[in-house]
């Protein structure tokens, strides 16, 4: 009887894992094979598979004619700027906040964490947008890859909370080897909180490749430096000639594909930083 | 005081100086970040709240006082918005919350594939929710659409669903912010659950208590401080969600899927070409602080709360 | 283990990336390949290298004709003796707001490609070039007849002359007409409602639906349909009235309610209220649906290219209730070029443009490979139009079009600043929910008007009031 209902259990279970990885994976599934459809299959629905032959040449037209290729070159160029510069300052930040006193931390923490609270979204892109324009940055890459950067207050937190868990100990050895506050930095707190600066990069790189509006915005006046996601939504919306689904479907699949390969081989590390920012909170 | 003593002072005085500009000195590049991209538009936004204006082409930026303000509050379509918002997160939260913890309870155990299952579930997370807005369309529409076509296929509807319609499209939007959230919140429940020591659940057991016993009065209770932490970043994260939104529905038909970021937005930028709203920056600038004022009053409110909870039980 | 690895991998991306830095400016030379070649800077290091070629930078927002004009761009590039040489950028979406933001951070280009919002909100602060001391007496001659008071004529200055023109009109599908028995295109609403209503109950079981319109967005929908309907329909464009000087939508009551069963299940393709141009289009070219509105510079080029099409379709006139038609429509007049004010190659500027996008040649060619329909007399008399002008007249801007004065919004949008939903969205709560018709036309009728008060009382509006305004000639 128990064991009846064990199975049971068991088989229950079974279903709703099922179940959910279907869900998962269905329209990451039909978005490639979908890839391989012509627009007028695409647009008049149709089955799963491709009826009329699997249409490599979407990828081609994508990356020759719809500029993919630049794309990118784009995303990724951009996508690891902006994890470097989010790793490296906001791991000092987050160092100097965790280890020193100093005239206004106070008054700076407040900030910090108060504007964790306020959510103006998107609205925020207006002003950004005339600041870059006024330091002569908005036709720049390096404009785009600081707004994607942005302010980081969480990151520096997250930090900041992983270098409090580390003995200050070590800090004070260090220091009486004479080792300045750079030094200790680099050679004794670098080496310990590498696994949060691991999961600032990650998440940096996973938010710079996936964002839409930012981007969108940042390079209306520069579209020679749209990233993919950016390229792909906006053949939406091509004014005269009619879309192209399948070239869509194709920039999405190009899209997808490297942050898949990323995950592949740093999925333990993206769940261990989501991990250690829920539990530091 | 001494010569001496001042002396002393003066070398505290010059250390510490020295201590300050090397702290600030780390901080800066951060520093310099948060005030340009983060506190300066607060300030333009709270400037422009006063003001009436156009963009370049029209008039120049005009103060008249407290006018926004009390437009947003007239304002039916917004609060429309904001029923949608509430709508829209509070399901999100309520369906997504216990299908994470389920997930995170069968895959927690160290078995063969879980490790496998628990990566699969994951992978949305990392997917740009506006490539997949795309995507979604192309599931969803009503006359050509895969869902729909499969449920005929299968004889589960007699009649295809407007997925897109004003009566689903809002179900249809949780339906797709689930499938991008999910991952997250269940790697949050696992790594509460393996907060949770064999120890206390294997000495449960031995007193005799059976499975469901121990997940109602071991565990939950446990995963208390963690459940707290994984509400609260689903309620800010359904407050801010916009990009799934512009791309799959437009805040359409008829509004029905208009939150309150995206209704802010299109008073700066436009939603779609085809969109004919003007630009009203000092308008938007108002609509924009009140949301945030709700979303954060919320949040707030929440935290409130789950103190209060604390100090009862 | 393999943490580890991830980070030595990521730690040495991060060293290889900070030596790069490293090394003077690298970062600014590896930004430069995504980055945007910048037309000012560029300009300046030809003109200092070579000391003669002047850049012409063009902005377009147009990709459907640009095979041909980029071959012309490149084959004046190559030919011109003046030392001109042409940079033809397209921007297809966020045009307009790419033109904002030029303009703010003074960067606009010397020509734009003209789209009426743009030029309506640039136009009184002094943006636009005036086209009268540079037009030579041929150019008088050839485009005259497109110099039109109220529209690209402003107190006497000329800011552009449009070469095409499109305007809305009902495409429908022959073969499904033929297949509900139906032997005529409507000519009238009632018989448009009627046609579509047959279709549906008589073929809605193969999938085919009498009318569809892209509602998703109703901006969209509404503008390339219920607009020149109105027009035809009550003399009204935008709901102003502009004998009386005033908003006026309680006219639209029968109009709106025909729409509202033309989108009802009774009649419409499902999901009307979800769907974009895009995907309407290719289920009108599978056969799907029985008719629709759009524009008639698009959809022939569309169903030649994007979405071949089996079965013929035919185009008419938009119906109007009992076929009594009290105005003109309005048409989009296209293809005209603003010149930057500001621009310090105006002269060149103006030699690009006359040599390349002022041949009769170049606009013959234009019109005959359909991407666009012609309005200039001396090319629609030279050229050989597509088989598909010939065959379908209404395509064709005709003597029931003509250009309307410009409503209040159309002249300055920020000056009517409509609290509430504004007219579209309006109407298409009306068509697809269940708002109440007259009293919401009430309402969008005050809400308009009091709108259009404050701007003018702001001093951002003017008033508009032509006495004596005949609908069915407006531009006189």
């Amino acid at each position: 009887m128990g064991r009846f209902k064990r199975y049971g259990l068991g088989i229950g279970i079974g279903i709703f894992l099922c179940i959910m990885v279907v869900f998962t994976l269905y329209p990451i599934i039909y978005a490639v094979i979908g890839s391989f459809k012509t627009n007028s299959e695409l647009t008049a629905g149709g089955s799963f598979f491709p009826q009329d032959g699997w249409h490599l040449e979407n990828y081609w037209n994508a990356f020759i004619q719809a500029d993919f290729a630049k794309y990118t070159w784009n995303s990724v160029f951009i996508s690891i700027s902006s994890m470097l510069i989010a790793v490296i300052t906001s791991s000092l930040a987050g160092f100097v906040f965790a280890r020193r006193d100093f005239v206004g931390k106070k008054l700076i923490m407040i900030f910090y964490v108060g504007l964790m609270f306020v959510a103006l979204g998107s609205v925020t892109l207006y002003p950004i947008y005339n600041l870059l324009m006024a330091l002569k940055l908005h036709k720049s890459v390096i404009g785009l890859i600081l707004a994607l950067t942005g302010g980081q207050a969480s990151n520096v937190l997250l930090v900041m909370g992983f270098v409090k868990s580390i003995p200050k100990e070590l800090d004070e050895a260090a220091i009486i080897d004479g080792c300045t506050i750079y030094g200790i930095f680099f050679k004794v707190i670098m080496p310990l909180i590498k696994p949060i600066m691991a999961v600032v990069a990650l998440f940096t790189f996973r938010n710079s490749w996936n964002d839409y509006v930012t981007t969108l915005i940042m390079s209306i006046s520069m579209p020679n430096l749209r990233t993919l996601t950016v390229a792909v939504v906006q053949l939406k919306y091509s004014i005269n000639a009619a879309a192209e689904w399948h070239v869509m479907l194709a920039g999405a699949s190009i899209a997808i594909i490297p942050i898949l390969i990323v995950y592949f081989f740093a999925n333990k590390q993206f769940i261990a930083g989501l991990t250690a920012g829920a539990v530091k909170g | 005081m001494s010569k001496h003593g001042t002396q002393i002072s003066n070398i505290k005085r010059m250390r510490k100086m020295k201590e300050n500009l090397q702290s600030y000195s780390l901080l800066l590049p951060n520093l310099i970040l948060f005030i340009a991209f983060s506190i300066y538009p607060c300030i333009w936004t709270l400037k422009f709240i006063f003001y009436r204006y156009g963009g370049i082409g029209t008039p120049d930026p005009k103060f008249i006082g407290l006018d926004n303000i009390i437009r947003v509050f007239h304002d039916e379509i917004y609060w429309k918005t904001v029923r949608n918002t509430l709508i829209y997160a509070g399901a999100k939260i309520v369906l997504i919350i216990p299908l994470a913890f389920l997930l995170a309870l069968f895959l927690n155990k160290q078995r063969k594939g879980n490790g496998l299952v628990q990566s699969v579930i994951f992978v949305p997370t990392i997917m740009s929710s506006a490539v997949m807005g795309l995507v979604f369309y192309l599931l969803f529409n009503v006359y050509n659409g895969q869902i729909n076509r499969f449920l005929l296929d299968w004889n589960v509807i007699k009649q295809p669903i407007n997925w897109l319609g004003t009566d689903h499209a809002m179900k249809t939007l949780v339906i797709t912010a689930i499938w991008g959230g999910i991952g997250n919140y269940m790697v949050y429940f696992i790594a509460g659950l393996q907060r949770i020591s064999e120890d206390t659940l294997e000495s449960a057991r031995i007193d005799g208590a059976n499975r469901l016993q121990t997940l109602w009065y071991i565990t939950v209770p446990m995963l208390g401080p963690i459940l707290k932490i994984i509400l609260m970043i689903s309620i800010t994260a359904a407050f801010n969600d916009m990009s799934n939104v512009m791309v799959l529905t437009e805040g359409g038909p008829d509004n029905s899927t208009m939150v309150m970021s995206l209704y802010g937005y299109q008073f700066f930028f436009s939603i779609s070409p085809g969109s004919i709203v003007s630009k009203q920056y000092g308008y938007g600038a108002a609509v924009s602080a009140v949301s945030a004022l709700i979303a954060g009053g919320i949040t707030v409110f929440y935290l409130f709360v789950s103190k209060k909870l604390d100090d009862v039980y | 283990m393999r943490k580890r690895k991830l980070l030595a991998f990521l730690l040495s991306v991060a060293l290889t990336a900070t030596m790069m830095a490293g090394c003077g400016k690298s970062v600014d030379k590896s930004g430069d390949t995504p980055s945007t070649t910048e037309s000012t800077d560029e300009s300046k290091t030809d003109s200092e290298a070579t000391g003669e070629k002047t850049k012409v930078v063009i902005w377009s927002k147009d990709r459907h004709d640009a095979d041909l004009i980029t071959s012309k761009v490149d084959a004046y590039n190559g030919n011109n003796t003046d030392n001109i040489e042409v940079d033809y950028q397209i921007y297809t979406e966020n045009y307009e707001q790419a033109i904002d933001m030029a303009f703010q951070s003074g960067e606009a280009p010397d020509i734009i490609v003209h789209q009426t919002q743009i030029f309506q909100k640039y136009v009184n602060s002094g943006r636009w070039a005036d086209y009268t001391p540079y037009m030579d007496d041929d150019f008088k001659a050839t485009f005259g007849s497109v110099i039109i008071p109220g529209m690209n004529e402003i107190d006497g200055k000329v800011y552009y002359v449009p070469t095409t023109g499109t305007t809305g009109r009902l495409f429908y599908n022959k073969a499904i007409f033929e297949k509900a028995g139906i032997a005529n295109p409507p000519a009238t609403l009632e018989e448009m409602v009627e046609d579509a209503r047959i279709i549906t109950s008589k073929l809605s079981g193969e999938g085919i639906y009498g009318f569809a319109a892209n509602m998703k967005s109703p901006g969209s929908a509404l503008g390339r349909s219920l607009l020149y309907q109105v027009q035809r329909e009550l003399g009204l464009s935008y709901g102003y009235d502009f004998a009386a000087g005033k908003y006026d939508f309680s006219g639209y009551e029968p109009v709106i309610n025909s729409w509202k069963t033309l989108l009802s299940p009774e009649c419409a393709f499902p999901g009307c209220e979800s769907l974009d141009i895009d995907p309407l289009r290719t289920q009108f070219a599978d056969g799907k649906i029985g008719m629709y509105i759009s524009y008639t510079h698009a959809e022939p080029g569309v169903y030649k290219n994007q979405f071949p099409m089996k079965d013929e379709w035919g185009v008419v006139q938009i119906p109007v209730s009992d076929g009594n038609v009290k105005g003109a429509q309005s048409y989009i007049a296209n293809g005209g070029y603003l010149f930057n004010a500001e621009s310090k190659n105006l002269d060149a500027a103006w030699k690009a443009y006359r040599a390349i996008f002022t041949d009769i040649d170049y606009l013959a060619e234009y019109y005959e490979q359909g991407l666009g329909i012609s309005i200039i007399p001396a090319v629609i008399e030279k050229a050989k139009p597509a088989q598909v002008y010939i065959d379908n007249a209404d395509l064709l801007i005709g003597d029931t079009d003509a250009i309307w004065p410009l409503a209040p919004q159309e002249v300055n949008a920020n000056a009517v600043l409509v609290e509430g939903m504004d007219m579209y969205a309006t109407f298409g709560s009306m068509m697809l929910g269940d708002a109440d018709i007259k009293s919401g036309l009430k309402d969008l009728t005050d809400r308009y008007n009091a709108a259009l008060k404050a701007g003018i009382d702001e001093g951002t509006g003017t008033e508009i009031k032509i006495d004596s305004f005949n609908p069915k000639n407006p531009s006189k």
